[in-house]
């Protein structure tokens, strides 16, 4: 039931209630009101009954007694009638005894008038005073007079009349009924306390009824979720109120323990949460101070004044060898036999103060006065440290500044080792790249053009001639050193050759070897790196078991010299000897295997496609000491023909060439020499271009008049046609170095025009090297027998 | 256009700050010692930004400070760096009072100067 339902209820049984009580008293008040009327009745029945008698009431002394019996009977509440005579003596009297009614004998009506003597007197007097009075009111139809006697007993006086037939009456006597006032108005009040008391119980019985009503309804579910709340209040939140009334409150609580629900599990989630915030909080600082105690790495933090925070890495005791860590200066602590000088300490010292409680701009400003590597002298030896350093801001101020540090000792060490042994390995694969025997005849030849230019630079007082002859030797190292792609060699020769280049143009006179040797020498310490790598690393690796055999056939070549094999009657023999000199020789293709390899990188330098070379050498093999020469000739006439004379890829598809350039080496016999054709499908020889040059070399007009002097220049020295100085070529040296060295040897190079001048003054020609096959060694034997 | 008035006795010091600011949108405008660049920062009371040394002949930077902040009336303040080759928390905290932004240590790095620089003039706009 619904609240409001009760309290309608409630309010219903307190109107039902209070409408019974009014009933009640209703009751009462309409008993009392049937009191009077009932006596009314009586009065008027004794009147009439009297007025009735019609004579002597000493004649109807039978009808008067029936009518004092029934009045006795009727109302209870009168004790006793008696009759009195006009004189106010008894006539006659009926008492209540008990439940019974007696007429009183003659002899106690006497005792009675005995007795009352005075007051039959009394009642004599006032009679005789009212009689006419009580008369007239009774004429009236009014009720007779009440007297008070001094019995304190209340009686009702009758007049007893007697009624003539002319209608008049005469006054006889009295009746008087005695009533007992306390019967009548004890019954009356008994009434009254009984209907009190009911009411009062009944008020009770209420008022302990609402009062259950409201306890048990409404006040104790109430107080019970009062409970549950401050139970909840104080963190126990498996107290359940349970209320079963289908009220609100019976909804409240079920409301109530949803919320208790939801705050449980709330609660329980935060608890969890709080929980798991804790234990993740607690793990990471664990992880903080973890990571700071066994990480290899120097951390820590500089506060104001430069103070050293107390938290720090403990790798950090190891690396600064002390645990006198904390709250020390940073300068003190880091700095102390360290390479930083008075001035560098000031500075950071003045930087670090700059910064800390300074705006973030502080660190910005002056960060790069904090060293990245310091190095520290300790008596075991030096310590490299590595330094980081990390600025800590709050709100834009720099409240910390932290600092990283590594011992970077042993790495800095395996970094030159590994440096080292990189360059080796490097200089190794570069080595190996060019094959063996063409090392090896680059280091003879390079050995010779350094000890040339040395003793030159010596020797010499200021010389054009020697220091041309310097500078084409170094240029010809770089040249041979760029071809094997020696690229450490290169690095340094190209500064000595920019250094020589520059003095034989200065035309100094100031011949200075203090200042030239220093260049050479660079260049024949990074030699000297190559070679000893080359005998120490390779050699020794590659001859092991061969060293033996190799022996073997140098013995044999000796031996067999220059024995023609031709000339032998022996044919097996003479195979034998031809095969023993072959050993020693190679093949055009051979020599030429290291410039085409070069070739392809020469001509990415120049944005060309690489050129396809095409090699004749009709089964002709060459002595093997002339490699190294035919090698540095092979490799200018190739970079010559890439540089000027092949055009660019675009230019050769106009033309309706290949867009690759072809290269031509030819090598036959011409009465015991060698003759090497070397050409090209290029634009040819620039003649206009080096006519030009030739007028400005100041070279004289006779040796210009014909194309074929024009074409001459070309070996002379400090010329190049090309309008810029290139990486390839184009120093001027070239194909004069290349003249000189085939000279040197009892050979030469021309130049033969093999086709027309086309309208640009370009001709093509080629190239012919000529070498007596004394210097060549092997000739056109058995080839095919040997191969 | 922005104005930059470098107050440094230091011809090197005042050519590195000049090659620092040598964009089209900066204009250096020099002063040689403490006493002109108190005249100078004056009449550009407007400047962007104030580079100026702490010693210096005649006033040195923070005197120098001192009086512009005594003749400065509504005009807001330059951002100021100052350059020295030593610091002490005395000299800071007046640095500070008298509108020190930065603090930088000799010598200088070009590219952080430009930084902050910009990062003050920025901050400042």
């Amino acid at each position: 039931m619904s609240l409001t339902k009760k309290i309608v209820v409630l309010l219903l049984v307190v109107c039902g209630t209070a409408m019974s009580i009014n009933g009640i008293l209703e009751s009462n008040r309409i008993s009392s009101k049937l009191f009077k009327e009932a006596a009314v009745f009586h009065q008027t029945l004794l009147k009439n009954s009297a007025i009735g008698l019609g004579r002597s009431v000493f004649e109807v002394q039978e009808d008067l007694t029936e009518i004092m019996i029934s009045s006795l009977f009727n109302t209870k509440s009168v004790q006793s009638v008696l009759v009195f005579n006009n004189d106010g003596s008894y006539f006659m009297g009926l008492v209540r005894e008990q439940d019974a009614i007696r007429m009183l004998e003659e002899e106690e009506l006497e005792k009675l008038s005995e007795a009352n003597s005075n007051f039959e007197d009394d009642f004599s007097s006032f009679l005789n005073q009212k009689a006419s009075l009580v008369l007239a009111e009774l004429e009236e139809g009014k009720d007779s007079p009440q007297v008070i006697d001094p019995h304190k007993k209340l009686y009702r006086n009758v007049a007893l009349l007697r009624n003539f037939e002319d209608g008049e009456a005469e006054h006889v006597g009295f009746m008087v009924m005695d009533y007992d006032k306390k019967y009548v108005y004890e019954s009356v009040e008994d009434a009254q306390y009984r209907l009190i008391l009911w009411s009062v119980i009944l008020g009770i019985v209420l008022i302990v009824f609402i009062f259950s009503f409201l306890e048990y309804s409404i006040v104790a579910p109430i107080k019970k979720l009062k409970e549950g709340a401050l139970k909840i209040a104080s963190g126990n939140y498996e107290h359940t109120v349970k209320i079963k009334s289908r009220d609100e409150i019976g909804d409240l609580s079920i409301s109530f323990d949803t919320m208790r629900q939801e705050v449980k599990n709330f609660t329980n989630n935060l608890q969890t949460l709080v929980e798991e915030r804790t234990l993740e909080l607690s793990r990471k600082s664990q992880d903080i101070r973890s990571m700071l105690q066994n990480m290899h790495q120097g951390i820590f933090v500089i506060l104001v004044d430069r103070i050293v925070h107390k938290e720090y890495s403990n790798y950090l005791e190891t690396i600064l060898q002390t645990n006198e860590i904390a709250g020390k200066d940073v300068v003190d602590l880091l700095f102390v036999n360290s390479n930083l000088g008075k001035n560098d300490l000031n500075q950071i010292v003045a930087a670090l103060d700059s910064c800390l409680e300074e705006s973030e701009f502080g660190f910005i400003a002056n960060e790069h006065l904090f060293p990245s590597e310091i190095i520290k002298e300790h008596p075991q030896g030096q310590q490299i440290l590595e330094l980081t350093w990390e600025a800590i801001s709050e709100e834009n101020i720099i409240k910390k500044i932290m600092v990283i540090i590594r011992d970077v000792t042993e790495l800095r060490k395996l970094q030159a080792d590994a440096n080292i042994k990189n360059r080796q390995l490097d200089i190794i694969s570069q080595i190996m790249a060019s094959s063996v025997e063409s090392f090896e005849m680059f280091a003879s030849a390079t050995q010779e053009q350094l000890n040339d230019a040395r003793s030159l630079i010596l020797k010499s007082s200021h010389n054009l001639e020697s220091l041309d002859i310097i500078f084409r030797n170094v240029h010809t190292i770089k040249g041979n050193s760029r071809l094997y792609n020696f690229s450490f060699l290169v690095e340094v020769v190209h500064e000595a050759e920019e250094y020589f280049g520059a003095l034989r143009e200065v035309d100094s006179k100031n011949w200075d070897p203090r200042k030239m040797l220093p260049y050479l020498e660079s260049v024949e310490v990074q030699f000297a790196e190559y070679f000893d790598i080359y005998e120490n690393s390779i050699k020794g690796m590659l001859s092991g078991g061969n060293e033996k055999s190799e022996l073997i056939l140098r013995q044999c070549l000796n031996i067999v010299g220059d024995l023609e094999a031709d000339k032998i009657e022996n044919k097996q023999l003479a195979q034998v000897v031809l095969m023993i000199q072959n050993s020693d020789t190679f093949t055009l293709k051979e020599v030429l295997d290291p410039v085409i390899k070069s070739v392809s990188s020469v001509a990415k330098e120049l944005g060309k496609p690489s050129p396809k070379v095409h090699i004749v050498d009709n089964g002709i093999r060459l002595k093997n000491h002339c490699r190294s020469l035919l090698n540095d000739v092979f490799m200018h006439c190739v970079r010559n023909s890439m540089d000027h004379g092949i055009e660019l890829p675009e230019n050769r598809i106009e033309l309706g060439k290949s867009a690759h350039g072809n290269i031509f080496f030819k090598v036959r016999i011409v009465e015991k020499h060698f003759k090497i054709h070397i050409f090209d499908d290029g634009r040819g020889l620039n003649l206009e271009g080096l006519r030009k040059k030739g007028r400005k070399l100041n070279v004289s007009p006779e040796n210009l008049d014909t194309d074929i002097k024009v074409a001459q220049l070309i070996f002379r020295s400090g010329l190049s046609t090309a309008e810029t100085v290139t990486k390839i070529s184009g120093r001027g040296v070239g194909m004069d170095a290349i003249k000189g060295f085939l000279q040197k040897n009892g050979g030469d190079i021309e130049l033969n025009f093999t086709g027309q001048k086309d309208m640009h003054g370009f001709q093509p020609f080629e190239f012919i090297i000529d070498l007596p096959i004394s210097v060549l060694g092997a000739k056109n034997g058995n080839i095919e027998q040997v191969a | 256009m922005k104005k930059i008035i470098c107050v440094d006795d230091s011809i090197d010091q005042r050519e590195a700050v000049k090659s620092t600011f040598s964009a089209d949108e900066y204009e250096v405008i020099e002063a040689i010692d403490g006493e002109s660049g108190l005249n100078t920062i004056l009449s550009h009371l407007d400047a962007d930004l104030l580079v100026i040394d702490f010693h210096m002949p005649k006033l040195n930077g923070l005197e120098v400070l001192e009086r512009v902040n005594a003749h400065r009336q509504d005009q807001k303040k330059i951002p100021t760096v100052m350059f020295t080759t030593e610091t002490s928390k005395e000299r800071r905290k007046i640095g500070q009072e008298l509108g020190v932004d930065v603090w930088f240590i000799k010598p200088m790095r070009s590219e952080s100067f430009l930084q902050v620089a910009e990062a003050l003039i920025a901050k400042a706009s």
